[in-house]
């Protein structure tokens, strides 16, 4: 890419709406300020207590990420229609979340639970299963915020920041250590607060863009016919394609519908949700995030946009950040600039807090100090904030980008792979806790697998070269390869379940009852207690006069 | 269920729940939030290049035509449904001052 080194106009501005976005995070400490913020409700769920005006933003912030910006345009900059799966997966997803969450959320806030695993403790009566859960959690959440920072890196290197030798990644370790300190301090306060900033910025870049841009490319129609001429003209290896060709039509809609299942399935989303008031807060909420799937449509775009425009690029997460630089006045490329990093910073605080959040709850507590108070669980889980950051930092610094790629379509794969153990667990208790953990295991190893097993012929990859897998096995189809795996996952459940039931093998314990999944938030909170309470007397009958 | 413990919850729950569910017949609303399901899961529907508009392929404005028809569903399911509907409006008050 031609170099042009640092356009001071540019750069000053993104460091101004840096610092204000740094100012706000420190600040937010004090916003709707909680009595105590020595425990988990407060510090890692805002108090359960957001509306659905704050919630819109930050489950928006959270789930449409700076990646997603960057890679979803890189997408189809380099192969075409199969990148537009993101709109097909963004729509189907809420009407899943309609339906879906509420229960959880109920549940969750009946129980004191605080993570997904939480939940499975508390349903399944299985703290084995819970740590499955947690630990792919954890493990798929890693490589996600690693690749927020390969967002904010592409932005920092378009404007020439990148230094040479040691010096490359400090602008980077300084970004994040401002964030991880005031994650430290405020909780899921600060990134709720800086939302507001990251998505007003956004949607006026992306507003700008697909207006101005357009206009000095010629209009939408020399758009499409100049992508279209583009990827014909590519080598077939490339797999690039103007519309989705019969062949991949199987890979169009199980990348969508998995990844649909997969993306509420992950901690930080789940974090989102539970930091919401109200059943009603999460049902509204579904109604009007597709705005945000609207932008994303209209982001994906900017891919072709990119390839009208000429930009020419190997890497190709470069294409927008070079887009923009060629298209908007430096000034506004400053601020295009700052969208896309401060983009990055709320879901990365989003998810250090809920794999936070996860370690606590799911491994310290039940496995190491079973008798922790609130405040020590608090102290706990912002440590260890900490700890998730400085390991995505290395991540991208020790380990090259690519691998963070690796990681995180790894990651999707293996984040859908706890869907029947939570989403199963919310409406019945069919199911067997052996069978599901057994189903989870069968789905990680054949995911894994599969993945694995995936070349990428044009970028001359022999592993984890894409999304896509070529199933041979009875029958020849291409699929996600997460897809698959839940599918094999679900298979191993439902027999397994019935062998199990067969050899009368003891269920687990559940705590709940069926009216705690339609709980309205009636109740005051109960005092925040510690994991002892949640693991709990499963037996243990709460006063049922004290609901009404 | 039955190596399950005995969950004496279970009536007092049955009794306090019911005022706050959906009637059956408006559970039937759900049905519209299935339609999108279909409409952009085939592919096969929607991967042409024609009718255009304004130049825009018909794969792409398409689907994002279809973002607006599933929000309006999910709105629609939304206001039909709403839980709160028939519940006594002591439980927005309480609602709202535990979370204020």
């Amino acid at each position: 890419m031609p170099h042009r080194g640092i356009v001071p106009v540019e750069l000053a501005i993104f460091a101004a709406l840096f610092t204000i976005v740094a100012g706000l995070g420190f600040a937010a400490v004090r916003w709707r300020r909680a009595q105590n913020l020595a425990n988990l409700d407060e510090w890692g769920l805002g108090g359960r207590a957001f509306g659905t005006f704050v919630t819109w933003f930050l489950l928006g912030g959270d789930v449409y990420t700076a990646y997603t910006f960057i890679a979803i345009p890189a997408l189809v900059y380099g192969v075409g229609a199969l990148g537009f799966y993101a709109v097909p997966y963004t729509i189907v997803i809420y009407p899943l979340v309609f339906l879906i969450m509420p229960r959880l959320w109920s549940v969750c806030r009946r129980h004191g639970a605080v993570t997904p695993s939480d939940f499975v403790r508390v349903r399944h009566g299985s703290s084995t299963l819970a740590l499955a859960v947690a630990v792919t959690g954890i493990v798929a959440t890693m490589p996600y915020i690693a690749l927020q920072l390969v967002g904010i890196q592409s932005v920092l290197q378009s404007m020439g920041v990148a230094g040479t030798g040691w010096q490359k990644d400090l602008p980077l370790i300084l970004a994040f250590a401002i964030l991880a300190a005031y994650t430290y301090s405020s909780g899921l306060r600060a990134p709720a607060l800086i939302a507001f900033v990251k998505d007003a910025l956004i949607y006026m870049v992306v507003i700008v863009a697909v207006i101005y841009i357009p206009l000095r490319l010629g209009g939408y129609g020399h758009i499409f016919s100049s992508a279209h001429t583009h990827l014909a003209a590519k080598p077939k290896s490339a797999q690039a394609s103007f519309i989705i060709p019969p062949g991949s039509q199987a890979a169009y809609w199980t990348l969508a519908l998995g990844s649909a299942f997969a993306l509420f399935m992950y901690p930080h989303a789940i974090t989102g949700v539970l930091a919401a008031k109200g059943r009603d807060v999460i049902r509204r909420n579904a109604a009007i995030l597709p705005a945000y799937t609207f932008l994303l449509g209209l982001i994906a775009l900017l891919g072709y946009m990119a390839i009208a425009a000429g930009v020419n690029v190997t890497n190709t997460n470069l294409a927008v950040p070079e887009l923009f630089q060629r298209m908007f006045p430096t000034w506004f490329t400053g601020i295009a600039f700052s969208a896309i990093a401060i983009g990055a910073l709320v879901p990365a605080a989003i998810m250090a807090i809920a794999s936070a959040n996860l370690f606590t709850r799911n491994i310290w507590v039940p496995f190491l100090d079973r008798n922790a108070t609130p405040a020590r669980e608090a102290a706990v889980a912002k440590v260890a904030s900490l700890a998730v950051k400085a390991g995505a930092v290395a991540f991208i610094i020790v380990l090259s980008p690519q691998f963070s790629v690796n990681l995180q379509l790894l990651g999707g794969v293996w984040i859908l792979q706890t869907f029947p153990a939570i989403v199963f667990g919310l409406y019945t208790r069919f199911f067997h806790r052996w069978a599901l953990l057994s189903g989870w295991l069968a789905g990680m190893v054949t995911g894994t697998w599969m993945a694995y097993a995936t070349p990428n012929v044009a970028k001359h990859q022999a592993h984890f070269g894409g999304s896509v897998y070529n199933w041979h096995f009875l029958g020849h189809f291409k699929a996600y390869p997460g897809f698959i795996a839940l599918c094999i996952n679900v298979a191993v459940v439902l027999v397994l379940t019935l062998v199990f039931m067969l050899l009368r093998v003891p269920k687990g314990a559940d705590a709940t009852t069926p009216d705690d999944f339609e709980e309205e938030a009636a109740l005051p909170l109960p005092e925040p207690v510690g994991i002892s309470a949640v693991v709990g007397d499963p037996g243990k009958v709460r006063p049922a006069a004290g609901r009404s | 269920m039955a190596e399950g413990p005995v969950r004496s919850g279970d009536a007092a729950g049955t009794e306090t729940g019911g005022r706050r569910r959906v009637s059956p017949l408006r559970r039937l609303w759900y049905l519209l939030l299935v339609v999108q399901f279909p409409a952009v899961l085939v592919p096969s529907f929607y991967a042409r290049e024609t009718p255009m508009v304004w130049g825009i392929p018909f794969f792409y404005w398409y689907q994002l035509l279809w973002v607006i028809i599933a929000a309006l569903l999910t709105l629609i399911v939304y206001l039909f449904t709403r839980e709160r509907g028939e519940a006594s409006p002591s439980t927005e008050r309480v609602t709202a001052e535990v979370s204020s």
